[in-house]
């Protein structure tokens, strides 16, 4: 009996104090109710395995404990899906800024810098791992806290049930491209080809009475490519003028396009790009002076720019798949095919 | 195709499960017409052909008798301590309900079933 003992103090273990004494005078009649009658068909007492194979067959103390407890959540069924969307926005929101806010400190921050380079390329993953877990940390924590009180006020306030129809938003259009949108895409997307055609015949890109900027020669270089790029973009927006649906492949385009435009400007920006510069009431040395800062600058924002580059890419680039996504499901918005 | 037939299976568990859950709270409260500790309980409703578990029995006793369907105290009986319950008053009107809305329910199943099939297969071959 000191294996049933054993099982009921288990058991008992898991209860709330105010209920212990009840529960387990119950289980503890049934058990030895039923461990009566098991001796008294077999007419010998139960061998120690057989009374194993008994509580064994009661089940664990925690599970048999919890079924006498009402269902309890930290954070219920009908709140899961807001608390994991928002879990979504809250991790993207912080995550995105936090990672760009570290890159421009070790770009731009001397100290950060420093530290940065004095260690070695593993050592660095380490810290930035590090930092960055205990920041999503601290936000999964903050937004896990705030949907356990909600948790508890919704089943008084059901302030998730109560809606009005009429209020409910207007059906979206997501899976047409506004043409608008499309035209003053390919208007920006012409103006642009026309602008680096013409700054293709000469390094001078802008050349006014009290300014004048000449770029380095290997201009000619960046400029094909982003008239490359324009003219893909282009390319695109023409098609969504006249097939004013998101595809896959439009999309695969799109992003390879935007990745390839933002690697050369990242590049750019790292081979002092900027040759001269003329301001009128400016002396030549401070001009050259400029011109080296911004070249020095420029060099340091790579990372920043090649990061926010990509992140517009991929942004976009999910934005679209989701107008898909989304097409592909509705009833009554025409899906194009893919 | 043993996978398919697996969560066929599982399937079906659950839905019994999920079937069965309401009908015994039925079979509960009928039982208890007569005062019945849990032990005894369980084994009647066992000769029945109703297999109840103690992690199913017990809080759904606890849950009725808070609910105040059913009576409960605790009593010596063969030298050991055993709670005996029986349904109230209270409960009674509620079985009673309750019975009336599973045979409206039955009689409902089986309208839609005989929609459904054909004589034969509703009546068996003439």
């Amino acid at each position: 009996m000191d294996l049933v003992n054993r099982y009921l103090q288990a058991v008992e273990f898991w209860l709330p104090t105010n209920l212990k004494r009840d529960i387990i005078a119950e289980l503890s009649e049934d058990l030895h109710a039923q461990i009566e009658e098991r001796e008294a068909a077999l007419g010998r007492p139960l061998a120690s395995a057989e009374l194993e194979d008994l509580l064994k067959q009661r089940g664990a103390p925690i599970v048999v404990a919890n079924s006498f407890l009402p269902q309890r959540y930290l954070i219920g069924p009908l709140l899961f899906p807001v608390y994991l969307l928002v879990l979504k926005i809250a991790l993207l929101g912080f995550l995105v800024p936090w990672v760009l806010t570290f890159i421009g400190l070790v770009v731009f921050d001397s100290a950060y810098h420093n530290g940065w380079v004095a260690h070695s390329w593993l050592q660095n993953a380490e810290s930035l791992w590090g930092s960055l877990w205990n920041s999503a940390f601290v936000a999964i924590g903050i937004v896990t806290a705030i949907f356990a009180v909600l948790e508890r006020f919704q089943p008084k306030t059901h302030f998730l049930e109560t809606f009005e129809p009429k209020s409910l938003p207007a059906i979206r259009k997501t899976a047409v491209i506004p043409r608008i949108g499309t035209s003053v895409e390919l208007a920006v997307n012409v103006v642009l080809a026309v602008w680096i055609a013409f700054s293709l015949t000469s390094p001078v890109v802008y050349d006014s009475p009290n300014l004048r900027i000449t770029l380095a020669l290997h201009w000619y270089l960046f400029f094909l490519a982003w008239l490359a790029v324009v003219l893909v973009s282009g390319a695109v927006s023409a098609t969504n003028l006249i097939y004013p649906y998101w595809t896959r492949r439009k999309v695969l385009i799109r992003f390879l396009s935007e990745c390839f435009g933002g690697i050369m400007f990242s590049w750019m920006l790292s081979t002092h790009i900027v040759a001269q510069l003329s301001i009128t009431n400016l002396l030549p040395e401070r001009c050259a002076w400029l011109v080296s800062r911004i070249n020095y600058w420029g060099a340091r924002g790579v990372p920043v720019a090649l990061s926010i580059f990509l992140v517009i890419a991929i942004a976009n680039a999910w934005i679209h798949l989701r107008t898909i996504d989304r097409a592909k499901y509705s009833a009554c918005i025409p899906s194009p095919t893919t | 195709m043993v996978s398919e037939t697996q969560s066929a299976n599982d399937a079906f568990e659950n839905l019994r499960l999920e079937l069965r859950r309401g009908s015994l709270v039925i079979a509960v409260l009928a039982a208890l017409r007569d005062e019945r500790y849990g032990y005894t309980l369980r084994k009647t409703l066992a000769e029945h052909g109703i297999d109840i578990d103690e992690s199913t029995l017990y809080p759904l006793l606890r849950r009725l008798e808070t609910q105040g369907l059913l009576s409960s105290q605790w009593r010596e009986e063969e030298k050991r301590n055993k709670r005996f319950y029986r349904i109230n008053s209270s409960g009674e009107q509620v079985l009673e309900r309750l019975l009336a809305e599973w045979r409206s329910i039955d009689a409902s199943l089986d309208a839609v079933l005989n929609n459904r099939n054909t004589p034969e297969e509703v009546h068996g071959p003439r």
